[in-house]
């Protein structure tokens, strides 16, 4: 008896098994009529009639357009909005975790055959070059986009994505990203007498003055507020402002002047006790906004909303800290941050993926909408100059002040000639020595050393000194 | 006379109070530790209880009001794109398929190197320890990339079958064999004239018992809260698994809502919870009954 | 008595049978998993990596032994001063930092559980809860240990500020020795409660006329736990040992996530080898070769520490009786043929 009940069993399981994994492997075709029942096992059938002629056959087959987060797929809605056929078609793979999405699709670049090979791929600024300049992506011009189609984009998010090797542009992006200093202004009434962004601007023209300020607000608020929430909230500033790549054309590492600059920033910061000394993205750095423990932070477009505002401890004016709040460009230009999207080399149609990037990153009338609904900053100047003229910059979360009119000329002046495929891992050994350093337990020759080792560890066919 | 009793309960007493001292003080270790060992669990269904505001500004050990409303928003966000349960029927799925196999094909691994002697019966053994000791870090990235040459990715093919050849549960099935299954019971069944497959299924699996539902548990939990391997191998999201639904919600890092995220992490502990629970007493006595002998 | 000899003929007559259970384990495991071995072990004498300025894989080529030079000698030529093996030796350290009290505490725990004369009734409770955080993912634990330990308002923070033993809140993952007592604490409590578990079906299974006899003998607690308890443990120490430094060297969550960056903060002093292993394989140049090397280095310094335990507990008296035995039984068996 028992043992029949076991046989029973497993011979259950296997079967199930198999069925589970068979119903993965080809969710493309079975997944849907086993979800939605008849009509779409009506609309799988004259696929299948229709599987010889190679047309057809391609346009049912799912897209993969893979990313590591939700925003790129609720940006996507905007395109679904405007052609409401390709929904069904495009299967939003979020992958949920930064690190493992650039494993994953690392690993699916190399294997074109797998069922669920990416056709678009989104990138973060800290590594998109990996990708475009390889032979893994496409050209936009392969998916039908044209230089008139170019025209409104901010030139940095082109020069991003360009192939160096033959210049020819591998992505496209639906924001720009442009940084600034965002600071409290009730804060900067009464601590430092400041009643508007430009006298903020004089007062963060230079890292100088920058950390006289500092200094000055620690001093003026009894240790009870700092600048910036931690150590590491100024790096980008100085990262976009490097005067060279880390790694040259020949494969030459560089260690620029202005890292040393920043070294010496944060072992002020760190030493005078000039901030919360709290961790990027940690819960308390997080907490900020909502007290008065922190003056203001180094924050671009989508920072704005998304860090300040919603951690602010209210949704209106006069609710926590909401309405509370400045831009000013603060010590140098950068740009932080952004996604741009791909089309990789063996992408199963390159209609489709210049339809999306089209519809996403160059529709003016797409963006325009999507920009005032969901306070992105386009990457479109049309698109950006209409809403600031009719009005729609004035942002009451920052009192008033008109956030477009801002950010504006600073996404104009972004110059990415400092970039280069190797940042993100590099820019990461950078930070775990700065830390030493600025804690006192290394000198400047040991870290800058020690940094130096770990990248002539990570990358064998760099150069490094 | 007199005094020679008065003496021997003095010195009963005095042994009597050490035992009592004694007692004490070791149900009071005994209690921190459990108490370490809560903690966490507290912690984890308090923050299920605050807004994330609330997470954000203060660390509390005392409940707050916003259970209901933390897991609306998890419903509300899940059921964008996949209801809930799907997630859950998913796990259950891989996390279940891969105990039966892994527990069942283990223990006749186990049977097979230790009851039958055969020519490579000693080598098959050592090969097995062997592959246990090797980390798999780096031949992931092999396996990876052969699944997806198979086109078996997005599929769970690879989460499930491979749980048949786990090392680890075949070297507990063996230890406990060694101690609690005597080969006199084999020959008995073989002389009243058993299949050898039959001897198995009936006789040495329900001798297992213990030892089964404990390898059970480890098994189920393991691949229950695996996240990595699915995380590489799975692109449907109706196909995704709990944790990295929770993973999805913790990667909105610019908007995280650490309610929401509590309150994952509680429903995806919930069923282990039950389970442990179920099988806790079969745990303590098999974990035992596998070590005992070398 | 021919008994013995009649189970042997049998055993070898249904030795085929064996082949039949074993063949579901090995099948599997050469479809999904002996390929990507070979495949690992094969790069290990190549050289593989991505030259990341236009992302094009070189190798693998054949290099020989080349990656295992670069694992043990370093940039300045001296043996053993590689990232390989500073991870190596953090991993050893952390593991031998939360082992050592696990067993300590759960030889006690065990005892204590164990004791004829001060019975505890809640111990089935005790052994439960204690077994408890092996049940949550590492992922979780790091998180909620993060936030207990974090700068400058977590709550150890708090209540050292608090108590006074603190002026100023501590960074605790700033600090190398903090960190890295951090990381063998959580191992420590995640598994003390399975060997305490373990520890004490051993203790159990060890005759209690043996400790009553000593007793009798007027022999101290200390005396019969050195004497009687830790002997007749052994085989199961064993067990332990093994278990724990086949789990502790391959030791790789805890540290990864609790860490800020995930690459072993503070200067990587807690970097364990299986973290430093993937940080080669997949970030940077994705270095294959090395990143396999590494691996097999690993798998060595595995199989080594395994035998020297396996070796060291050894359990000489049951290696004689075994061959006693043997020998009783061969002459039964010549006896009987007769």
């Amino acid at each position: 008896m028992k043992k029949r009940v076991l046989s029973a069993l497993l011979s259950v399981t296997m079967v199930a098994s198999l069925l589970a994994g068979c119903g993965g492997s080809t969710t493309t075709t079975t997944e849907a009529p086993a979800e939605e029942a008849a009509p779409a096992a009506e609309e799988a059938a004259p696929a299948e009639e229709a599987a010889p002629a190679d047309d057809a056959a391609a346009s049912t087959d799912k897209f993969y357009i893979y990313s590591w987060n939700t925003e790129l797929g609720e940006r996507l809605e905007y395109v679904y909005a405007a052609y409401p056929e390709i929904k069904d078609r495009v299967e939003y793979v979020n992958v949920g975790d930064s690190a493992i999405y650039q494993e994953k699709i690392d690993q699916l670049l190399q294997t074109p055959d797998a069922p669920d090979y990416p056709d678009l791929i989104a990138f973060e600024a800290g590594y998109i070059m990996k990708y475009t300049n390889s032979d893994y992506t496409l050209p936009v011009t392969d998916c039908g986009l044209t230089d008139a189609d170019l025209s409104e984009m901010y030139p940095y998010t082109i020069d991003i994505a360009t192939d160096q090797r033959d210049n020819s542009l591998k992505g496209v992006s639906w924001q720009s990203c442009p940084g600034s200093f965002i600071y409290r202004t009730d804060l900067a009434e009464s601590l430092l007498g400041v009643k508007s962004p430009e006298e903020m601007q004089a007062k963060l023209a230079t890292w100088d003055d920058f950390l006289d300020t500092a200094r000055e607000i620690k001093e003026k608020s009894g240790d009870a507020t700092r600048i910036v929430s931690s150590n590491g909230d100024v790096v980008n500033t100085f990262m976009s402002n490097k005067t060279q790549p880390w790694v040259d054309k020949e494969g030459i590492f560089h260690m620029d002047d202005s890292m040393l600059q920043y070294m010496d920033v944060v072992k002020t910061l760190e030493q005078e006790d000039l901030t919360q000394k709290t961790t990027q993205w940690s819960e308390e750095w997080n907490a900020g906004p909502s007290g008065d423990s922190v003056f203001g932070y180094f924050g671009c477009t989508w920072f704005l909303h998304w860090v300040i505002k919603s951690n602010c401890g209210g949704e209106k004016v006069g609710e926590g800290t909401y309405g509370l709040w400045n831009m000013t460009q603060g010590p140098a230009p950068y740009y932080w941050g952004g996604t741009w999207l791909g089309a990789t080399a063996g992408c199963s149609d390159t209609a489709l993926a210049g339809q999306i990037m089209k519809g996403l990153c160059t529709d003016t009338e797409i963006m325009t909408k999507m920009s005032e609904e969901t306070l992105d900053y386009v990457n479109n100047k049309a698109a950006m100059k209409t809403l600031s003229d009719a009005g729609k910059g004035a942002y009451d979360f920052l009192g008033g002040q008109d956030f477009i009119s801002v950010f504006s000329p600073l996404a104009e002046d972004v110059d990415v000639s400092w970039m280069c495929a190797y940042d993100q891992k590099v820019n990461e050994l950078l930070d775990t020595q700065v830390t030493e350093y600025s804690l006192g337990n290394k000198d400047k020759d040991a870290a800058v050393a020690d940094f130096k080792a770990a990248v002539a560890e990570a990358y064998p066919a760099v150069t490094v000194e | 006379m007199a005094t020679n009793t008065s003496r021997a309960t003095k010195v009963k007493d005095g042994a009597h109070a050490r035992v009592m001292g004694a007692s004490i003080f070791r149900n009071a270790v005994c209690i921190f530790l459990c108490f370490l060992s809560l903690i966490p669990f507290w912690i984890m269904l308090v923050n299920a209880t605050r807004s994330s505001t609330e997470i954000q500004m203060a660390f509390s050990l005392i409940p707050s009001t916003h259970i209901l409303e933390n897991f609306q928003k998890l419903l509300y966000q899940a059921n964008q794109n996949v209801p809930l349960y799907r997630y859950m029927v998913n796990s259950f799925a891989i996390a279940g398929f891969s105990t039966v196999l892994s527990v069942y094909f283990s223990t006749a691994t186990a049977y097979g190197v230790t009851v039958y002697k055969f020519k490579g019966s000693q080598f098959a053994w050592a090969f097995i320890m062997a592959i246990m000791m090797i980390p798999t870090q780096v031949s992931s990235i092999g396996f990876f990339r052969f699944m997806y040459n198979l086109g078996l990715s997005n599929n769970y093919i690879p989460l499930i079958v491979p749980a048949i050849a786990a090392p680890a549960t075949v070297f507990f099935m063996r230890q406990y064999m060694l101690s609690a299954l005597p080969l006199e019971i084999i020959d008995a069944a073989r002389i009243d004239g058993s299949a050898e497959f039959k001897t198995f299924n009936t006789i040495a699996v329900p001798l297992m018992k213990p030892a089964v539902a404990t390898q059970a548990i480890f098994v189920f939990i393991a691949s229950w809260n695996n996240f990595y391997t699915p995380s590489m191998l799975l692109s449907s999201q109706k196909l995704y698994t709990l944790p990295m639904f929770v993973q999805l919600m913790r990667g909105e890092r610019f908007r995280s809502d650490y309610g929401i995220i509590y309150v994952g992490l509680v429903i995806t502990i919930l069923p282990i919870f039950i389970v442990y629970f179920a099988l806790s007493k079969y745990i303590i006595a098999g974990v035992a009954l596998g070590g005992v002998k070398e | 008595m021919a008994k013995p000899a009649k189970q042997k003929r049998k055993t070898v007559e249904y030795g085929r049978y064996g082949y039949y259970f074993i063949a579901p384990f090995f099948i599997v495991f050469a479809i999904f998993q002996l390929w990507p071995l070979i495949y690992t072990i094969g790069l290990a004498f190549c050289e593989n990596y991505t030259d990341t300025m236009f992302n094009v894989e070189v190798g693998p080529v054949f290099n020989g032994i080349e990656n295992f030079k670069t694992v043990f000698i370093g940039k300045d030529g001296t043996l053993f001063n590689t990232y390989t093996f500073q991870s190596l030796w953090n991993t050893i350290l952390m593991w031998l930092m939360n082992f050592v009290p696990q067993i300590l505490l759960a030889l006690v725990l065990a005892i204590w559980f164990t004791d004829t004369r001060v019975k505890m009734k809640a111990q089935g409770a005790y052994k439960i809860m204690t077994f408890m955080p092996n049940i949550i993912t590492a992922a979780t634990i790091s998180v909620l240990f993060y936030s207990l330990f974090n700068y400058p308002n977590g709550p150890v923070n708090q209540f050292l500020l608090e108590s006074g033993l603190l002026s100023q809140p501590y960074r605790f993952f700033q600090q190398k020795w903090a960190t890295r007592g951090i990381i063998s604490f959580i191992n420590f409590w995640m598994w003390y409660g399975n060997t305490m578990v373990v520890l004490t079906a051993g203790v159990l299974g060890i005759s209690p006329s043996l400790f009553e006899a000593a007793r009798v003998d007027g022999a101290s607690s200390f005396q019969i736990f050195k004497k009687i308890t830790l002997p007749l443990l052994r085989p199961i120490l064993l067990f332990t040992l093994v278990n724990s430094a086949i789990g502790g060297l391959q030791m790789f969550d805890i540290p990864k996530l609790l860490t800020t960056s995930g690459y072993g903060d503070p200067d990587y002093t807690t970097r364990t080898i299986t973290m430093y292993m993937r940080e080669l394989a997949f970030t940077g140049a994705k270095q294959m070769g090395k990143a396999s090397a590494t691996s097999v280095v690993l798998f060595v310094v595995t199989l080594f520490f395994s035998l020297v335990l396996f070796y060291i507990m050894r359990d000489k008296d049951a290696i004689r009786e075994r061959k006693q035995n043997k020998a009783i039984q061969k002459e039964i068996a010549r006896k009987g043929a007769k």
